[in-house]
């Protein structure tokens, strides 16, 4: 890794870096603080209706059924569009931004010839997401815990499903980054590369809807990145995904490799 | 020692072939121009040469090793200023600078000031703020600041007024001194001519020429005019000279190679004047560039 490189990479995202978990520990604050607004009765009285239960399900991947608890609530929060949109974008921003975003902006000829590999150069850039990430997927916690503290519920949060929560998370987290930096590596302009990724995503997502709803799309959805995130699964205190986790883990570590082996070996346009 | 050579070096996409076959030596220590019209293939020679396009086949190497394999090591010896250079916008040139010093860790921070008073360039404005001089400034800096063996500048004069153009070439000549080398790529003749002690013609991905300056000259033509005192022009004259205007007492054409024999034939005429033009290779240069003329790849 070049140490330069790695500075400079943050340099050039520090806001986004900052900006992204500091939103999603005041949303998931906020999320905490809406609940207590609403009161336990209000939200069993809206949870058991069919039309936000069926909701629910296609949102969480689970029907929540009359379990209604603070620590079940807060999940929620955890599946909620807002969260993954903070997370693409911090992703699509960092991973897109030097690979591909240096050959697109024409700066990628002084880069590359500087005495660093090229492998050098997606390892710099990769430790900065892959760092960030940690905090990322630790600040949804961290919000429930801020917004607990502001404004208690009518009964305490369990924390230790919302930690697995926050592993599986990262997982997700790891995996999306780890193609973004794959197809960064196979394309020449910024845009396409984010348009391949996005793509990919909102599939996944309509996907992972579908699925709990139509029998048919059920079968394939397994091909979305989304159906290995189960929030519902760890609140209720399961074992640890470790089928989800290997299988996102497993996603990261091959379009990773791919990248970095497509991106060392690929010619470079000129702008 | 060559610090540039290349073996049957092509590069295609697709169907296109690009470079076809470039076998180039360019010696150690020396001045190499690299001319050709737009569009034959200089610039992809040269990212091949700096390990950013992969050849298709063929070898190529720069100072003694492979391009593709070295990498860094082979890198921090050499210094490129792209044609069309670009920099990142929102950093001032010296944070340019810095960061690119850093990431070389050649602690190049002497020379970088030399530099940027050299070429007059002020580095607390930022990369957008720059003209395109300024960019252009700002790339030779960068090219040059950790000295370098092997400087490649890809249409370096792009933009650069004539002040800065000759702080330009004393520096390259400085290069040279010092025994490292410069691959200064152009199509413009006369900054060539007028810089580089070799030189080397592309052209549609064939390499159709590589001599140096001083032979190229020699078979360059100069042109002639005689005009003779009161007598008919001659009806015969040396086998060199080519007549292309005959008329009363005048005869006008071009001679190629020493003047030598000319000079002995006028001795034996009466000759009232006599204009012999220095050697002018831009019309062997533009019958290089002529897509007329048959190429024909140099072994």
């Amino acid at each position: 890794m070049n140490g330069a490189l790695v500075r400079k990479t943050f340099r050039d995202s520090w806001w986004l870096l900052i900006l992204v978990p500091v939103a999603i520990v005041v949303f998931e604050t906020l999320v905490v603080r809406a609940y207590r607004e609403i009161g336990s009765e209000a939200a069993g009285f809206w949870m058991n209706r069919p039309f936000t239960r069926q909701l629910m399900r296609v949102l969480m991947g689970a029907d929540l059924g009359a379990s209604i608890t603070p620590t079940v609530l807060v999940m929620i929060g955890f599946a909620h569009p807002l969260l993954h949109a903070l997370n693409w974008l911090l992703l699509l921003t960092v991973c897109t931004r030097t690979t591909v975003g240096e050959i697109d902006r024409g700066t990628a000829d002084v880069l590359l010839t500087l005495p660093i590999s090229r492998a050098s150069i997606y390892a710099s850039v990769s430790s900065v997401w892959i760092l960030v990430g940690v905090p990322v997927s630790l600040a949804p916690v961290l919000g429930v815990w801020i917004g607990e503290w502001l404004s208690p519920l009518w009964a305490p949060i369990t924390f230790r499903p919302l930690f697995v929560l926050a592993l599986n998370l990262l997982a997700l987290y790891l995996s999306v980054g780890g193609v973004a930096m794959c197809m960064s590596s196979l394309v020449s302009r910024r845009g396409t590369a984010v348009a391949l990724v996005l793509t990919g995503l909102l599939a996944s997502v309509l996907l992972n809807f579908l699925a709990s709803v139509w029998a048919a799309a059920e079968r394939l959805a397994f091909l979305g990145l989304l159906h290995y995130y189960k929030p519902f699964t760890a609140i209720r205190g399961g074992p640890l995904p470790v089928d989800d986790l290997a299988t996102l883990g497993a996603v990261a570590v091959v379009a990773w490799l791919s990248g970095l082996v497509c991106y060392c070996r690929r010619d470079i346009p000129a702008a | 020692m060559d610090a540039i050579v290349t073996r049957e070096l092509c590069k295609s996409y697709g169907r296109t072939e690009v470079l076809q076959r470039v076998n180039l030596r360019v010696p150690a220590g020396s001045l190499f121009g690299f001319l050709g019209p737009n569009g034959s293939g200089k610039t992809t020679t040269i990212r091949v040469l700096l390990g950013l396009l992969r050849a298709s086949a063929g070898q190529a190497h720069v100072l003694g090793q492979d391009v593709w394999r070295a990498g860094p090591r082979l890198r921090a010896q050499v210094g490129y200023l792209p044609g069309d250079v670009r920099f990142y916008e929102h950093l001032t040139g010296r944070a340019t600078l810095a960061f690119l010093d850093a990431a070389r860790r050649a602690r190049a921070k002497k020379e970088i000031g030399r530099l940027a008073e050299r070429f007059a360039l002020d580095l607390d404005i930022r990369v957008r703020n720059y003209s395109r001089g300024m960019k252009q400034k700002l790339g030779l800096i960068q090219a040059l600041m950790h000295r370098p063996q092997l400087i490649v500048l890809d249409e370096p004069t792009t933009a650069l007024d004539p002040l800065v153009l000759q702080t330009l070439n004393e520096e390259l000549r400085a290069v040279v001194h010092d025994g490292r080398t410069v691959l200064f790529s152009s199509h413009t003749l006369s900054e060539v001519q007028a810089l580089c002690d070799h030189v080397a013609i592309l052209r549609a991905g064939h390499l159709v020429e590589r001599d140096t300056i001083a032979k190229l000259q020699r078979q360059a033509l100069r042109h002639v005019e005689i005009r003779f005192a009161g007598e008919p022009v001659p009806t015969s004259w040396p086998a060199g000279l080519t007549v292309t205007e005959r008329r009363d007492t005048r005869l006008g054409g071009t001679w190629a190679g020493p003047v030598d024999p000319l000079l002995r034939w006028l001795a034996a005429q009466r000759v009232e004047d006599v204009t012999i033009g220095a050697p002018d290779l831009e019309d062997l240069f533009l019958a290089y560039y002529s897509t007329a003329a048959p190429l024909e790849t140099r072994p």
